[in-house]
């Protein structure tokens, strides 16, 4: 187990690193945000001021360096658009996206799961054919263009929930509803191919030699052998969601989410900001990436960690 | 990623689990009938004709505004009859700006995906081919990337290159180079020993010759399915940059484009937003059904299995 | 050599199958035959050998019986399956359920795939003895332990515990046989349960089937294609051929009579000790597609005897001697029977050995 941890680490460490030195590069390798951060009329001697002032005229291994070494020890210097701390400014969204992608991650399961096993039961039953179709629909329609198409609908033409923004539970239906639809329909997909292949096995058969009632073999014996592909694709689909679908979820339905963040800080070339943000989602998905290899031995007794 | 940490993992349980990044793919094969096949191409060559074409049979230009007759709604709809489709809110054609944004979404589709497909098959290739260290290092980089989500590293790229076509292109294919290495070396390490491979290496050619001349021909079919997946996700991709306001600049236009300009008129004006849309979602299905249709065709194999 | 005693202390059949018709249903149309007009019986205690090459149609008629066959595609075309004079076929599937596991149980071919990979083998045991007897969940699992001893699995109570993978192909068969008999099933059903393992391996698990069994006192249905294994455990065997019943006899006769052209075949194939030949004589040929089967006999294409009647009308089964019965023209043939006696025949067949 410690091994286990210790390579695990590692090896997130490899991603953070890498994802933020990704970006660091790409931010410090062209492009002066001192312009957008002055007003138009700005003289020479301001601009060369703020550009020291913000270290930017140091050599790009020197700001590297300083990186690092912020880094290092949490700081990754104060947000030039909020002047506050930028991994705090990066924090705050934080809870309401991944709040917001789990309802829409639990939405798609509860939906997913029970479409899933019955398409598999029954392949090329209407029912499947109907799921599969939808999920492939679920898939190529743009999520933002959904999100747009549901505000059209239900908040324009029948005022059944808020066009944007946040409150009561009626602001989460519409965000979370169109975030959720191409998971569900990847995650059905998912569910229907691990089943299928769990239902062929001999076990299932000697499950139903010993008379045990169908909803008891599919449930309890195909459906935990599958629940590894299950838990994967989930947490893949989540770590999707919260750093990819969101900006343009969040921006559809003016949330306050990491999403509309990242908009902004690109939006004002916020440097720190942006890499307190892709720091924070580089740990985030790495944390899911570990919570889903702990899940495993819940599944397949055979994985241990070492 | 992470998977890999586990000791364990190469049961074929955990192998299998990892996620499937063309699901989509496999879905298809189910709902296919050729003639589905067949009405996709149909429209496919149908867009494609009216991207080409699209100076020709646009009944206005697409960037003159007509702004008397801003905001029309569609002839069918009870709009003023001169534009079948309406106008935006500059009073500009959205008919004749649908064929001229089909064009940009899939010029960029298809140039991204060729320039990710010729770098990933090359770095693919070479993983494969030339194994240890090389290999770790490409894939390496390739798990990296995959760990983290795209579309913040593209916005990234765009905001410090600057907005335009090109720019986009670059962002959109740096970050899906990495499924063409990772298709393009798997199947390097399939063929590599096997007796193909083994032959011409008998009689004498040189490594170079046997990875143009012996592993390419082999791995093409399933590249040209993945690229066609490609194709889809990037103008899917493409329309959410240029939506964002980080894709296409006015006053050149994409499907995307038209969505986010539209979007502050459309309670009023519905049609500015969801003609575009279909577009994208409609091409997107096709080169799906299409590149699941090519598969099936081109690999008698991969029929039996289909359903 | 373990025989069974008491052969015939009690004569009505446990199991009779009568004319069974299991079919595939193909995708572009028509049926696949697996199970072609198959009638056997099993009588209480009885150890029934049914021998045949894979496509024989053995293995599907197993699960005909416990109506465990895919279907669809699989579905029964016609006859009966009776079990203590009652028509399996016409049971619910609730009612179906109550008998497996219960009544008839099963061991299958693969015992790396037959136990579930995420599961104890103790659950898989206690969930079988949950299922059908009133008890807790604690007085299942000692019945599981106890069950795991009998088998001759070594600290049971530990090895309850263990997960499949942590298990040995053999001890996986043993738990599978404490599986499908922890309920006393009257019949077991057991596909080619050593067919997997080492040499070794099987004469021990055979052993151990037939040990229980005198524990327990089922009958028991063997499948196998190995007729060495037939000749050491079965009291009667049938044998099966694309389908169909060739031949049904005793053990004994079976081997120093053989009736059917087909049955000669196989056991001129197995080698002897006082054999004399330089290279063992194997049947020509291979079993036919079951989606294009010949019009008469099934075995005619691959039959030194073959004549004309045999390619085009199938011959019935008929019974040259008592307790032996055999489906070829030859031996129907030199009886001279008219279409009705043979007729009449087939409809008891063979259920009188």
């Amino acid at each position: 187990m410690a091994t286990y941890l210790l390579k695990t680490l590692l090896k997130a460490l490899v991603v953070v690193l890498g994802v933020s030195l990704l970006v660091f590069v790409l931010t410090r390798s062209i492009g002066n945000p001192v312009n957008t951060m002055l007003p138009l009329g700005a003289s020479t001697a301001e601009r060369a001021r703020l550009t020291h002032q913000l270290g930017l005229d140091k050599p790009l291994l020197a700001q590297l360096g300083d990186y690092v070494a912020g880094v290092a020890q949490g700081n990754f210097g104060e947000s030039w658009w909020q002047q506050e701390s930028a991994l705090t400014v990066a924090l705050r969204p934080l809870p309401f996206t991944i709040e917001l992608s789990g309802i829409a991650l639990v939405l798609s399961l509860v939906f997913a799961i029970p479409l899933g096993i019955l398409s598999a039961l029954k392949p090329r039953s209407l029912l499947d054919k109907v799921a599969s179709t939808s999920s492939m629909l679920g898939i190529c329609v743009p999520n933002f263009w959904l999100g747009l198409m549901l505000i059209l609908i239900f908040s324009n033409l029948l005022h059944w929930f808020p066009t944007s923004g946040t409150g009561g539970w009626q602001y989460w239906v519409l965000p979370s509803v169109t975030l959720a639809v191409l998971p569900l329909g990847r995650i059905t997909q998912i569910v229907r191919t691990a089943m299928l292949e769990q239902l062929r096995e001999l076990y299932i058969v000697t499950a139903r030699s010993k008379g045990l009632p169908e909803f008891w073999v599919v449930t309890r014996h195909a459906l935990k052998n599958a629940g590894v592909q299950i838990v994967t694709m989930s947490g893949w689909e989540l770590g999707r969601m919260i750093a990819g679908y969101t900006i343009a979820i969040e921006a559809v339905f003016g949330l306050p989410g990491i999403g509309s963040l990242i908009v902004d800080a690109i939006g004002q070339q916020d440097f720190p900001l942006i890499q307190a943000i892709t720091f924070v989602i580089a740990i985030c998905i790495v944390f899911l990436n570990i919570l889903i290899d702990l899940s495993y031995p819940l599944f397949n007794p055979r994985v241990k960690f070492k | 990623m992470a998977n890999s940490t586990l000791v364990d993992t190469d049961t074929p349980e955990l192998r299998e689990s990892r996620p499937r990044f063309y699901e989509l793919h496999r879905m298809t094969s189910k709902m296919v009938k050729d003639r589905l096949a067949l009405y996709a191409l149909i429209f496919l060559m149908l867009i494609f004709l009216s991207a080409i074409l699209a100076s020709i049979i646009s009944p206005h230009d697409p960037t003159t505004g007509d702004i008397w007759n801003r905001l029309k709604p569609p002839s069918f709809a009870g709009g003023y009859s001169g534009h079948l489709l309406g106008t935006d809110q500059l009073g500009r054609d959205i008919l004749s700006r649908l064929f001229y944004g089909g064009r940009v979404s899939l010029r960029i589709g298809f140039i991204t995906v060729l320039f990710s497909s010729l770098v990933g098959i090359f770095f693919g290739l070479l993983a494969g081919y030339a194994g240890g260290k090389t290999d770790t290092i490409i894939m390496g980089l390739v798990d990296i990337q995959f760990a983290f989500p795209g579309m913040l590293v593209a916005l990234v790229f765009v905001m410090v290159l600057g907005p335009s076509e090109l720019h986009l292109t670059y962002a959109l294919a740096f970050n899906g180079w990495m499924v063409f290495a990772r298709m393009a070396r798997s199947l390097v390490l399939t063929f590599r020993d096997g007796p193909l491979v083994e032959a011409a290496k008998a009689i004498g050619a040189k490594p170079l010759q046997v990875m143009i001349r012996h592993i390419l021909p082999n791995i093409f079919a399933p590249l040209v399915t993945l690229f066609v997946l490609e194709v889809a996700r990037i103008i899917g991709a493409e329309a959410m940059m240029s939506f964002l306001g980080y894709g296409i600049q006015p006053p050149s236009s994409s499907w995307g484009l038209m969505i986010g300009e539209g979007r502050a008129y459309f309670p009023m004006a519905w049609w500015l937003i969801v003609f575009p849309g279909m577009m994208i979602a409609s091409t997107v299905l096709a080169l799906n059904i299409f590149s699941n249709w090519f598969t099936t065709a081109i690999d008698p194999l991969q029929k039996g299995q289909s359903g | 050599m373990i025989k069974a005693p008491n052969l015939r202390e009690d004569v009505s059949p446990l199991l009779s199958v009568q004319d069974l018709k299991t079919y595939f249903r193909k995708e572009e149309g028509g049926s696949v035959k697996a199970v072609d007009g198959v009638s056997l019986h099993i009588r209480k205690k009885e150890i029934l050998g049914v021998v045949g090459e894979s496509g024989s149609g053995k293995s599907i008629t197993a699960l005909s019986i416990l109506r465990l066959f895919p279907s669809p595609p699989g579905y029964i075309a016609g006859g009966d399956i009776l079990f203590e004079n009652q028509s399996l076929l016409a049971k619910t599937q609730k009612e179906m359920r109550l008998i497996r596991g219960k009544d008839i149980s099963m061991v299958f071919q693969e015992p790396m795939s037959s136990l579930n990979p995420a599961y104890t083998v103790g659950y898989q045991i206690r969930e079988n003895i949950q299922l059908h007897q009133n008890v807790t969940k604690k007085e299942a699992l000692d019945h599981a332990v106890d069950m795991l001893r009998l088998v001759g699995i070594a600290s049971p109570e530990k090895r309850v515990h263990d997960y499949p993978f942590q298990m040995s192909g053999g001890m996986r068969q043993r738990v599978m046989v404490a599986m499908a008999l922890s309920c006393q099933p009257k019949l077991l059903i057991a596909d080619e349960p050593t067919t997997a393992l080492d040499v070794t391996i099987q004469a021990q698990i055979l052993r151990l089937i037939l040990e229980t069994r005198e524990k327990v006192g089922s009958a028991i249905m063997l499948i196998t294609h190995d007729l060495g294994v037939v000749a050491e455990v079965c009291e009667r065997v049938v044998v099966m051929y694309s389908g169909k019943v060739l031949e049904v006899a005793y053990v004994n006769d079976l081997f120093n009579h053989p009736a059917h052209p087909y049955t000669q075949g196989l056991l001129q194939a197995i080698p002897r000790l006082d054999d004399t030949r330089d290279r063992l004589s194997i049947i020509p040929g291979s079993i036919p597609n079951p989606a294009n089967l010949p019009e008469g006999c099934r075995f005619y294409p691959r039959c030194q005897y073959a004549e004309e009647r045999c390619q085009t009308e199938q011959p019935p089964l008929v019974s040259p001697k008592p307790s032996q019965w055999v489906s070829c023209w030859r031996v129907a043939g030199e009886k001279e029977m008219d279409s009705d006696a043979i007729a009449a025949t087939a409809a008891k067949a063979p259920l009188n050995v």
